[in-house]
């Protein structure tokens, strides 16, 4: 089975919890790059309509590069897995070649358990010049902003760390120029809808890509940071 | 008052480079005439006069957005201690006030004219080499700016810093590096400098000040919101004993109440208050040479 992230509400039980949640943000109106989900037991028995799919996907949509995001039993409210499940950045438009690393690298157990209700997501990679993490907590938020696309998820120094409170906003960057003001004041914005609509405080993986926040992934946060406490 | 006149702070301006637009300085004019002014700055163009004394005063008369015609008129009818200092007229966008001290610059820039009675809270901004830290306060209404240009005058409207003014106050003090340090030498002390952004000069030093807060306040936080604070609202209210917090507005015109207001918070003992608007607004600086010690109170 097959689906269009952007065009039906998908469910936690048949997609796993990154691609339904996705597809909810996408369904509020927020920008949510495309993608188009595989079902991981579907791929288990064969991938020969999967690459159709995907290359119909892949035509229509005409992503630059891709990322491949794996979508099974992680963004849990107490377990969130951040960090501990696939995703694939960089990877050429090309639906074989996708289609044969999913097939070799990621239909494993350790990433899909047994297949059911979990899928892979084939994903547009978001060309930014800033990428980042946002978590709220009580109506606060908390931004880390890197120029890499896995620039702060992968631990690397952030170029901006922000605090919204209330009508405060407190930036630090180091480096060149960053438009931070505009950039924090969405990135509120989006992230207290999100939590919201959710009913959680939420963690999202996030791109600017100057004039918009585009929502990569959200998950509950599960742990506060420590510049809460403090 | 002590410190330099503005004639000599142009001086000062003019030899670390630091002076944007032509300014042309009368010392203690007997007589100035329209046709001096017209050859300097071109016939049509319109003027802002300021007046200066031998030392750092503030709230002097001046003139803005004045034919030469007219800018002489004035001109001519000042008391002789003034000194007059001419510039091309252009629309203010936006004001900072610059702390200048060794490894640290902290801006603090509002939407159009930053005047004594403006109440706007400032976005601030401290540049440590690489490292930048701003802090802006977005209310549920974009604040009220006040504005001039030669059709409307005085008006305000709705208007707020973005990152373009912040990018152009720290592109600005990036590239002024040298020239701040070395007036810092010059001077000896930290040192604070008034600055117009305008379209067709860019940020442009208009006053120099020799006086700058205590390193410390930058790093001393903010006024925490949860103590009880007691709001002064107006300059005829009762001076409250415990934490103030000034939330008052005095025009440029109206220095004398100023000047009566903080004499009454130090015979009532205030050793520290609490400001929205900027630790380096006039405010501040009238208070802390007073002897009281202004942090910032936001949210």
């Amino acid at each position: 089975m097959v689906a269009d992230l952007l065009t039906q509400e998908l469910e936690p039980g048949r997609w796993g919890f990154k691609a339904a949640r996705l597809s909810e943000v996408a369904d509020l109106g927020f920008p949510v790059p495309p993608a188009l989900c595989l079902r991981a037991d579907d791929l288990a028995r064969g991938t020969a309509e999967a690459v159709t799919a995907t290359k119909t996907w892949l035509s229509l949509y005409r992503p630059r590069r891709v990322v491949i995001r794996t979508s099974a039993y992680e963004d849990l409210a107490d377990n969130a897995q951040a960090g501990r499940t696939v995703s694939l950045l960089n990877c050429p438009p090309d639906a074989l070649a996708l289609l044969r690393t999913i097939d070799q690298d990621l239909l494993t157990t350790e990433n899909l358990g047994d297949g059911s209700g979990t899928c892979v997501m084939v994903q547009e990679q978001v060309e930014a010049p800033f990428y980042g993490v946002a978590f709220t907590h009580e109506r606060r938020v908390l931004v880390e902003a890197a120029q890499q696309p896995d620039g702060v998820t992968s631990g690397g120094t952030p170029q901006i760390r922000a605090q919204a409170e209330g009508a405060r906003l407190a930036v630090d960057t180091s480096g060149q120029l960053v438009p931070s003001l505009v950039l924090v004041r969405r990135l509120r914005r989006v992230c207290l809808l999100l939590a919201d609509h959710f009913g959680f405080d939420v963690d999202v993986e996030w791109a600017w890509t100057g004039a918009t926040v585009v929502v990569l992934q959200i998950r509950p946060v599960t742990g506060h940071p420590l510049e809460w406490v403090s | 008052m002590s410190g330099m006149g503005k004639s000599e702070v142009v001086t000062v301006l003019e030899n670390h480079g630091l002076l944007r637009m032509p300014v042309k300085v009368f010392r203690y004019p007997a007589s100035v005439a329209s046709w001096q002014l017209q050859k300097l700055f071109g016939r049509d163009t319109h003027l802002v006069v300021r007046t200066g004394a031998d030392s750092e005063e503030r709230n002097l008369p001046r003139l803005v957005g004045a034919t030469a015609e007219t800018a002489v008129e004035w001109i001519n009818a000042l008391p002789p201690m003034l000194s007059v200092l001419v510039q091309p007229y252009d629309h203010v966008l936006f004001s900072v006030e610059l702390a200048v001290y060794e490894g640290l610059h902290v801006a603090e820039a509002v939407p159009g004219i930053w005047e004594l009675d403006n109440r706007l809270a400032p976005l601030v901004l401290q540049i440590r080499g690489d490292r930048v830290d701003l802090t802006a306060t977005d209310g549920g209404e974009v604040q009220r700016a006040r504005f001039h240009d030669p059709h409307h005058g005085l008006h305000e409207r709705p208007a707020r810093i973005d990152d373009w003014q912040l990018a152009t106050v720290l592109e600005w003090t990036r590239a002024q590096h040298r020239a701040l340090n070395a007036t810092l030498t010059d001077l000896g002390h930290p040192f604070g400098l008034k600055l117009h952004y305008s379209a067709r000069f860019g940020l442009s030093p208009q006053n120099l000040r020799n006086t700058a807060p205590d390193i410390d306040t930058w790093h001393r936080g903010d006024h925490p919101s949860t103590t009880e604070t007691t709001v002064v609202s107006s300059t005829d209210a009762p001076i409250p004993v415990g934490p103030t917090l000034l939330d008052v507005s005095i025009a440029r015109e109206d220095h004398a109440e100023l000047t009566a207001f903080v004499h009454r918070l130090r015979e009532a003992g205030t050793r520290e208050v609490c400001l929205r608007s900027g630790l380096l607004s006039h405010l501040a600086i009238n208070l802390r040479e007073a002897g009281i010690t202004v942090r910032s109170a936001r949210g």
